[in-house]
C-alpha cells in the first residue's frame, strides 16, 4: 500500500529540488539562504524516501531531466515556493492517511506528519516573504 | 400440615424425613410482587396449580418447616405450601428470556437423588435436614437478582438445567426480593466506543481551548487582535471540521466566543500577560503544545481522522510564523 503513496512523493520531492534551484536564483539574500535551506531538507527528504522504496523493494524513479517551471520573476518565484510546499504538503498528508498506526506503518506515518508539518512552516514562511495575507491556511496538505 | 378441600391441588411429597430443625422464619403478610406470591396465605387459598398428567414431576412448594410434626414424610404427605415465589398461574406462560437462571429446591416423587454434597449446599451447609430427593431446580430469575442475593448461600446451586416455571424457592423473603428485581428485558450492552472518536473529542477540546485563549488575549491585547484574527479563524476552521457537518451553529463559534466549553481549560485559566509580547510567547507555545497532541493523535488514529490530525498538527506549528 505504502508504495505507490512513497513514489508519488519521491516525485513531487524530485520536482520541489529542482524547483528550488530555479527559484533560488531570482531571490535576494536572504530569500536565496532561505530556499538553500529548503533545498537541503527536501534534498534529505528525497533521499529518505528513495531509501524506504529500495527497503520495500521497489525501484525509485528517477528525477526528470527537467521540470516545467517558470520563475521569472522574484514575486513569480516567492509564489513557486509557496506552490512548491504545498504540493509535497499533499502528498504527505496522503501519506499519513493513507498508513495505519501499526508497525511498519507506524514509522511512516510519523515520517509523513513531520513531512508535512515542514511543509506548512516553510509554505507560511514564503508567503509571509511574499506579503501575503493571511500567511497560513487552515489545513495544510488538504488540497 | 393442613389439610383443606384443595387438597387435590397440592402435590404429594416423596422424601426422607427431614431431621433437624429449619430455623428459617416467615413472612406473615401475604403479598404479591410482580407476579410472585409471598407471605403466609390463608386456609383454603389457591396458592399454586398443577397441570399436566400423571407423568408430571410432583412438586411441592417446599417451605421451611417452622415444627417438627410439619416435615413431610411420606407420599401423599402435603406440606403446606406458602411462600413460594414464582409459582406459575398459568401453565401456558412462556417462561421469560433470558440467561441468569436461579435456582430452587423441588421435592419430586422419583425419588432421584442428589449427592450429599449438593444436598448440603442445597440446605445452606447442612444444618438443615433436608429431604433426600429434593432436587434443585433452575427457575427464572435473571442475573441480575441473582447478584444481588447475598453470597455464601450454598444453596444456589447450578444444576444445568433450563428454566422450569413450575420450580419452587426456598427462602421467602430472599426470592421474593429477587424477584421484585427481575427485569425481562436487559439493556443491551453499549457498543464498543470508536477509538477514533476519543480521538476526535480530544481534538475538538484542544482547539476550544485555544479558541477560548485566543478570544481572551484579543480582548486584552487589542494591539495583537488583528494579528491573531486570522489565527483565531483558522481554529474556528478547524473545530467546524472536527465537528464535522453535522454539528451546524455549534461548529460556528467565528461570530462571538465558542459556546461555553466547560473542559476547555485543563489548567487554570491564566490572565492574559499585560506585555504583547509575552502573550503572543505564551499563544507560541499553547499552539506548540497543541500541536504536538494533535501530531500524537494523528500517530493513532485511523487514515482519514490521521490525515486531518496532522494537518491540524502542521496549521499549529505554522502559526508560529505569524506569532514569531
Amino acid at each position: 500500500v505504502s508504495v505507490p503513496l512513497l513514489a508519488t512523493l519521491l516525485e513531487a520531492e524530485h520536482a520541489t529540488v529542482y524547483g528550488y534551484g530555479v527559484l533560488g536564483a531570482r531571490l535576494d539574500d536572504a530569500g536565496r539562504d532561505r530556499a538553500r535551506t529548503a533545498l537541503d531538507s527536501h534534498r534529505a527528504r528525497r533521499d529518505q524516501l528513495d531509501r524506504l522504496l529500495r527497503e520495500r523493494g521497489a525501484e525509485p524513479e528517477p528525477s526528470e531531466p527537467a521540470y516545467d517551471v517558470d520563475a521569472p520573476t522574484p514575486e513569480a518565484a516567492l509564489a513557486l515556493a509557496v506552490r512548491l510546499e504545498e504540493g509535497v504538503a499533499v502528498r504527505w498528508r496522503d501519506l499519513v492517511a493513507g498508513t495505519t498506526p501499526e508497525p511498519p506503518d507506524a514509522a511512516l506515518r510519523s515520517l509523513a506528519v513531520a513531512g508535512l508539518t515542514e511543509c506548512a512552516v516553510r509554505a507560511a514562511q514564503w508567503r509571509q516573504v511574499a506579503g501575503t495575507d493571511p500567511i497560513t491556511v487552515a489545513l495544510p496538505g488538504s488540497g | 400440615v393442613t389439610a383443606t378441600s384443595s387438597a387435590a391441588a397440592r402435590r404429594p411429597v416423596t422424601g426422607e424425613p427431614s431431621r433437624g430443625t429449619a430455623l428459617t422464619s416467615r413472612p406473615t403478610l401475604r403479598r404479591q410482587c410482580r407476579g410472585s406470591v409471598s407471605g403466609r396465605s390463608t386456609p383454603g387459598e389457591e396458592t399454586s396449580r398443577t397441570y399436566g398428567g400423571a407423568e408430571q414431576r410432583r412438586v411441592v412448594l417446599v417451605d421451611p418447616v417452622q415444627h417438627v410434626a410439619d416435615r413431610p414424610r411420606d407420599v401423599g404427605d402435603v406440606v403446606e405450601r406458602d411462600p413460594a415465589v414464582l409459582v406459575d398461574d398459568d401453565p401456558h406462560d412462556a417462561a421469560p428470556a433470558g440467561r441468569g437462571d436461579g435456582q430452587g429446591l423441588e421435592v419430586v416423587a422419583d425419588g432421584r437423588d442428589l449427592g450429599s454434597d449438593q444436598l448440603a449446599q442445597a440446605s445452606g451447609g447442612g444444618s438443615h435436614g433436608v429431604p433426600a430427593s429434593l432436587q434443585l431446580w433452575s427457575v427464572p430469575v435473571r442475573a441480575a437478582c441473582r447478584s444481588s442475593l447475598p453470597a455464601g448461600r450454598g444453596w444456589l446451586v447450578p444444576m444445568g438445567r433450563g428454566v422450569d416455571r413450575r420450580s419452587v424457592l426456598l427462602g421467602t423473603a430472599l426470592l421474593t426480593a429477587a424477584a421484585c428485581s427481575v427485569d425481562p428485558s436487559p439493556p443491551p450492552p453499549p457498543p464498543p466506543p470508536d477509538p477514533d472518536e476519543a480521538l476526535r473529542s480530544a481534538a475538538v477540546e484542544r482547539e476550544r481551548a485555544l479558541l477560548a485563549r485566543y478570544d481572551a488575549f484579543s480582548a486584552t491585547q487589542p494591539a495583537l487582535a488583528a494579528r491573531l484574527t486570522s489565527v483565531r479563524e483558522e481554529h474556528a476552521e478547524h473545530l467546524r471540521v472536527l465537528l464535522g457537518p453535522d454539528e451546524g451553529p455549534t461548529a460556528a463559534p467565528s461570530d462571538g466566543p465558542p459556546s461555553a466549553p466547560p473542559t476547555a481549560e485543563p489548567a487554570d485559566p491564566v490572565a492574559p500577560p499585560a506585555e504583547p509580547a509575552a502573550a503572543l510567547a505564551e499563544l507560541v507555545g499553547a499552539e506548540a503544545v497543541t500541536g504536538a497532541a494533535h501530531a500524537a493523535a494523528a500517530l493513532q488514529a485511523g487514515g482519514e481522522l490521521a490525515g486531518l490530525l496532522a494537518s491540524l498538527a502542521a496549521s499549529e506549528a505554522s502559526h508560529r510564523v505569524v506569532l514569531g
